[in-house]
């Protein structure tokens, strides 16, 4: 009976000691020490963009940036997506738009393929580096979402039910404004872009001129 | 738990409670791949969605279980957990960040989990989040048939459960009998995540929703089955897509799923 139940145990820790190696290896959702607590970027999500550069959603460059997710076969919603967001870089001095990056997440990885993507940017004439389109494993897109707030669902035909909002996140990953409205940016969307880019200049120039 | 069984010495009754917390851990049920019509619009004159056979849960993760993880995964503790992944909601039943307290039983479902934190406990144990769709199949069966649906009993189980007033504790999983398949609790227990939670649709956007609001879905298009089911699951589905990925909720569990080879 003794030798049954050193067995039992010794399966046990066996099976403890997996779950700690899948653990380890597992794409996790880790909190990072160096990222806010309310900042998205705490997510660690692997992104593959257009020109096939493998990075991470997180990985920007310091700049604010303003999120949305879409898919190169959308016919409505996508392409007036990125109407907007143009509408929005220029109602921008160049001085603020070159703070700001734009990142577009496919919500269709399966279809839409560096190259797929790539092509899109050239027929939608997106040349500005500061644009990136990305997508992300099946199960990291339906994260990015969750983390983001939007909602996708795909249908029997390959379309997809989903929300068309723009997330404005400050240059360390928090949320500071969302915009639903289409078309002309709204104002008050508009205003807050504005204002985290002003702040992102004022803080660099003190940080240039040494103070 | 083996640390203590090796200070204990009391290796017979330990040994035992490490077999039934594996047996309880590990108990998945099969449930055959089909044609299944589900209470969601295809978005084309389908009338069914084909879902692939899956591995479920018998039961949902209990608050024994999620504390071995989150002693196994500290970064998973209550006031680790950064607000981005877990409302300050997390486990607030629990004693402490690692201690259920005598107020929590441990074979109660684990409730006030986020969906990130249920994600993360299934990732850790190589599994995920069931679909709705996995869900739903699962819980159209009662003990005798696959798909209870057209039957009034179903029906009066779950309307049932919503009567009752929501501040008696919650029971312990595995009281209730099975269904066909062997899974128990899908009704009755508490509500659980699915992984496409904000794939339903009710709402446009998750955060710009206060309270579920049913009557948005059913003016937004077709539900495929009758009115009082519609009621009973429309309740689960207005309830998911209006949480926040990182929302906790004392009556919102889960338990996972697995692909499974056809």
């Amino acid at each position: 009976m003794l030798s049954v139940c050193c067995a039992l145990l010794v399966s046990a820790t066996q099976q403890v000691d997996t779950l700690a190696a899948q653990s380890a290896t597992a794409s996790s959702t880790v909190a990072s020490s160096s990222w806010p607590t309310d900042s998205l970027y705490q997510a660690d999500v692997p992104l593959e963009t257009s020109s096939g550069l493998k990075t991470a959603f997180a990985a920007g460059n310091g700049h604010a940036r303003i999120v949305t997710m879409f898919y190169t076969h959308c016919p409505m919603a996508c392409p007036l997506t990125i109407d907007t967001l143009r509408n929005l870089d220029a109602a921008l001095s160049p001085a603020q738009r070159a703070r700001l990056d734009v990142l577009l997440l496919s919500i269709d990885p399966g279809r839409d393929t560096p190259q797929v993507l790539r092509a899109l940017a050239h027929e939608r004439r997106i040349e500005d580096p500061r644009w990136t389109l990305a997508r992300a494993s099946d199960a990291d897109t339906r994260k990015l979402a969750a983390l983001l707030g939007i909602q996708y669902r795909v249908l029997d035909t390959g379309e997809f039910d989903h929300s068309s909002v723009l997330i404005l996140l400050d240059r360390n990953g928090r949320v500071i404004a969302r915009s639903h409205q289409l078309g002309v940016p709204a104002a008050e969307f508009v205003a807050a872009v504005k204002q985290i880019l002003d702040r992102d200049a004022a803080t660099s120039d003190g940080q240039r001129s040494g103070t | 738990m083996t640390r203590w069984c090796h200070w204990s010495g009391r290796w017979l009754s330990c040994a035992a409670a490490l077999l039934a917390a594996q047996v309880l851990a590990s108990q998945t049920v099969l449930v055959p791949g089909g044609e299944f019509q589900s209470i969601l619009p295809t978005g084309t004159k389908a009338k069914t969605v084909h879902v692939a056979a899956f591995r479920l849960d018998a039961e949902p993760v209990t608050n024994q279980a999620f504390l071995e993880f989150v002693r196994d995964r500290p970064e998973w503790q209550r006031g680790q957990v950064p607000g981005v992944f877990a409302d300050t909601g997390y486990l607030r039943q629990w004693a402490s960040a690692t201690d259920l307290g005598s107020h929590v039983q441990p074979l109660q479902p684990v409730t006030s989990v986020s969906w990130f934190a249920a994600r993360a406990y299934c990732e850790a144990r190589g599994a995920r989040l069931p679909v709705w769709y996995e869900w739903e199949m699962a819980a159209a069966a009662d003990e005798q048939r696959r798909d209870a649906r057209n039957h009034a009993g179903w029906q009066q189980q779950i309307l049932n459960w919503y009567s009752h007033p929501s501040n008696r504790p919650l029971a312990n999983i595995g009281e209730q009998p099975p269904n066909v398949y062997g899974i128990r609790d899908l009704h009755g227990l508490v509500w659980e995540w699915v992984e496409d939670f904000n794939a339903l649709m009710i709402s446009a956007d998750s955060r710009e929703q206060g309270d579920p609001d049913i009557l948005k879905y059913c003016g937004s298009g077709a539900l495929a089955l009758e009115d009082r089911e519609n009621y009973a699951l429309a309740m689960r589905l207005a309830l998911l897509s209006s949480l926040q990925a990182n929302a906790t909720t004392g009556n919102l569990g889960f338990r996972c799923a697995t692909d499974a080879p056809e």
